[in-house]
């Protein structure tokens, strides 16, 4: 058959995440992904595109749903029912990842997708870790016995993605052009009563009764760690102990690379000076463009290293226990283990968290998490953070290892946690109603992360990251630079500049307001453009100090510079607002898309606003009677 | 009837079904509960073996058919189970 652009043939990608389905969509599509929403829910629609041997287009559709087509959310079912109803997008074949290590769990999903009576291709995945562990099967008697083809893959090896090709090839011969029946009926006559799902397994243990000499022996590596990880004493320190090797890590291994950008955009700004003739041109170069987006790329090292973190937790297998352990403490405020991934997640990013909130099957416990996700400390607070801990906390070593800086990030961090519980224990207990789902979650063998998997993972932050530096921090740092330079003061002002210009202006009318706060017009400055993004108050500071010194000689750093304006009180005061301020534009927006709510929306915002105000209250009236 | 959530870290059993306390009104959600074990794995004249338990018991970890599976006290709660001999 001679293929053409206009004759893609789809498919539909079915399996559980654990048995490496990722992967292998990367591995199959490589760059070729297009990620969409379903209509009308919230269900992430992830496809791709690639080319077989024989040169069919293939459209490789990603379907939700993990060991079971119903395991999953009223959303996900909504969402595969829409994929099936339509005659021109619904899958004409289905590619199914399963677990080898695995058989006995992931074969029922082979099982539920013979009543859709299509075409399917089992992808018998993660091959060598199986076999290490003792598994022999007969292949023939398994295809015998199961009725589709199936092909021994590794993931992340190259061999079984070209065989896995082949066979896709073999399927799209086998797709029978004009079906009667609606495929749609068939996804519905799928039953997921407490007998058919015995049922399901019965038949799977007498296919394997058949087709397996020895069976995979239960993971000792697993089973030893876990012995020890899960610890009903050891456990909870341990996950704590990790934790604060990554903050120590995000803080003191970043200051290297750190360094290097410094320098790097000290140098630009020295060569725009040495080759730009004295301009206002100049200084929007240098001031606006160059400081500012300098100041916020300047934290790129520190969310790369958080985020290696949060992707080798995750490809290993511990990010679950970390969820078993924390379950309790989530359970005591109306949560469940399976929300601490999503805020986990907050912890890099609130965007990707409260995406990531869509795995929670109860909608009540699904809204709580997103309204606590924004709290958690996100790697935009990071800049803020590094930036006043290291200008006003000494670098002082406590107990012979610990960096006085790195204990009070992990202050800050606690503290979020904690108040992050309060709100959710309040909310679910006073302000939202619902029912809660049953807690039912996997915890996968160990493994060693897959390098791609990390690689790909970082190369998108890094992306969404500078990209956001390129837009829309860029023009903050452009517009601020010029709230912040107009009007010019007149020749023989005694003020600095910037207290004439708009920004001094804007920022003296919101002074009386957060004066108790101890904030001064050089943080209403930053204030007001940092709810689009957090981290653009450091760039404004970095143009407003940069403004405000370009009359004075000497080359003080921003943090000397701050030290030498704002009293300790003060700096606290900033860190403890910034741990609630619901300062991110794109957070809301997201929040605004997965809730459906205006109202849910408006009170988180509302509620995080109020909490900012009164912890910097508290902090500097408190902190101005001690030091 | 012993229950899946009294056993101890390291005790074998085979899961006779889902009894439990049926009125619990703390517990609306059983048949979901029930259906949703089941399709982890939690059958009746299944093995599990129960490996972890979080603070205060809860959640539990149990090996059960091949996989290794964390589900809830009040989940565990409504599992009946037989002790096995440790051998």
């Amino acid at each position: 058959m001679n293929s053409s652009s206009e004759h893609v043939i789809s498919i539909a990608l079915a399996g559980a995440p654990n048995a490496g389905k990722s992967t292998l969509f990367n591995r199959l599509t490589g760059g070729h992904q297009k990620i969409g929403n379903y209509p009308g829910v919230t269900v992430e629609k992830k496809s791709g595109h690639l080319q077989t041997p024989a040169g069919h287009h293939i459209e490789l559709i990603d379907l939700p749903g993990t060991y079971s087509l119903d395991a999953q959310s009223e959303d996900e079912r909504i969402a595969v029912e829409s994929l099936f109803a339509e005659r021109s997008s619904c899958p004409k074949a289905i590619l199914v990842v399963v677990d080898a290590s695995n058989l006995e769990r992931s074969l029922g999903l082979v099982l539920e997708l013979k009543k859709l009576d299509q075409p399917v291709l089992i992808a018998l995945n993660m091959m060598d870790l199986a076999i290490k562990r003792g598994l022999k099967l007969n292949r023939l008697i398994l295809e015998k016995e199961i009725g589709y083809p199936v092909i021994p893959t590794v993931a992340v090896n190259k061999r079984g993605v070209e065989a896995l090709l082949e066979g896709i090839d073999a399927l799209v011969e086998r797709v029978e052009p004009k079906k009667l029946s609606s495929p749609l009926e068939r996804l519905k006559s799928i039953e997921f009563t407490a007998e058919a799902i015995e049922d399901r397994c019965r038949t799977v243990d007498g296919i394997l009764a058949s087709a397996l000499i020895e069976p995979t022996r239960a993971d000792r590596v697993s089973a030893a760690l876990d012995k020890v990880l899960l610890h009903p004493i050891l456990g909870i320190p341990i996950l704590l102990f990790v934790l604060l090797l990554v903050f120590e890590a995000v803080f003191t291994w970043a200051s290297v690379p750190m360094d290097w950008i410094e320098s790097g955009v000290a140098a630009l700004t020295a060569l725009v000076a040495n080759s730009v003739p004295e301009s206002w041109f100049r200084d929007l170069l240098s001031e606006g463009v160059i400081g500012g987006v300098g100041s916020v790329v300047v934290f790129l090292p520190q969310i790369l290293i958080l985020f290696t973190f949060i992707l080798i937790l995750e490809g290993s297998g511990y990010m679950a226990r970390a969820s078993f352990l924390l379950n309790r403490i989530m359970s005591s405020v109306g949560l469940r283990g399976q929300a601490a991934v999503p805020l986990l997640s907050s912890f890099a990013c609130a965007i990707p968290g409260i995406m990531a909130t869509r795995t929670i099957k109860s909608p009540r416990e699904r809204l709580l998490t997103m309204m606590i996700a924004p709290l958690m400390t996100c790697s935009a607070r990071l800049p803020v953070y590094t930036l006043l801990v290291g200008a006003f906390i000494p670098a002082v070593t406590i107990a012979g290892f610990f960096d006085l800086r790195g204990l009070v990030m992990l202050a800050l961090f606690l503290v979020a946690v904690l108040s992050g519980m309060i709100v959710a224990w309040l909310l679910g207990r006073f302000a939202i109603q619902g029912k809660s789902a049953p807690f039912v979650m996997d915890l996968p063998t160990y493994k060693l992360p897959s390098p791609l998997q990390i690689v790909i993972g970082l190369w998108v932050r890094a992306k969404f990251f500078l990209r956001r530096a390129g837009t829309l921090i860029l023009g903050i740092s452009v517009v601020l630079w010029v709230l912040s330079t107009y009007p010019k003061a007149p020749e023989d002002s005694l003020v600095p500049a910037i207290q004439t210009s708009y920004a001094g202006q804007m920022g003296a009318a919101l002074e009386p307001l957060i004066e108790p706060l101890g904030f001064d017009w050089r943080i209403a400055t930053g204030l007001v453009p940092g709810f689009a993004a957090r981290e653009v108050m450091v760039g404004a500071l970095g143009t407003v100090f940069a403004i405000e010194d370009a009359e004075e000689s000497g080359m003080a750093t921003l943090q000397e510079r701050l030290r030498s304006t704002w009293g300790l009180p003060t700096a606290l005061a900033l860190l403890a607002w910034y741990v609630f301020a619901p300062q991110c534009l794109a957070t809301f927006a997201v929040f605004r898309r997965e809730s459906g709510s205006w109202k849910w929306t408006a009170f988180t915002f509302a509620y995080m606003l109020g909490l900012a105000y009164l912890s910097a209250l508290v902090t500097f009236q408190l902190a101005s009677l001690i030091f | 009837m012993l229950r899946l959530a009294s056993l101890a870290i390291g005790e074998k059993a085979v899961i006779r079904g889902f009894e439990g306390d049926r009125r619990d009104p703390n517990f609306p959600e059983r048949e979901l509960a029930v259906l949703t074990l089941m399709k982890a794995g939690f059958l009746p004249g299944a093995e599990v073996c129960v490996v972890a338990r979080g603070l205060g018991g809860d959640p539990i970890a149990c090996d059960v058919r091949g996989a290794r599976v964390a589900i809830g006290r009040t989940e565990a709660e409504i599992v009946d189970v037989d002790r096995m001999r440790i051998s």
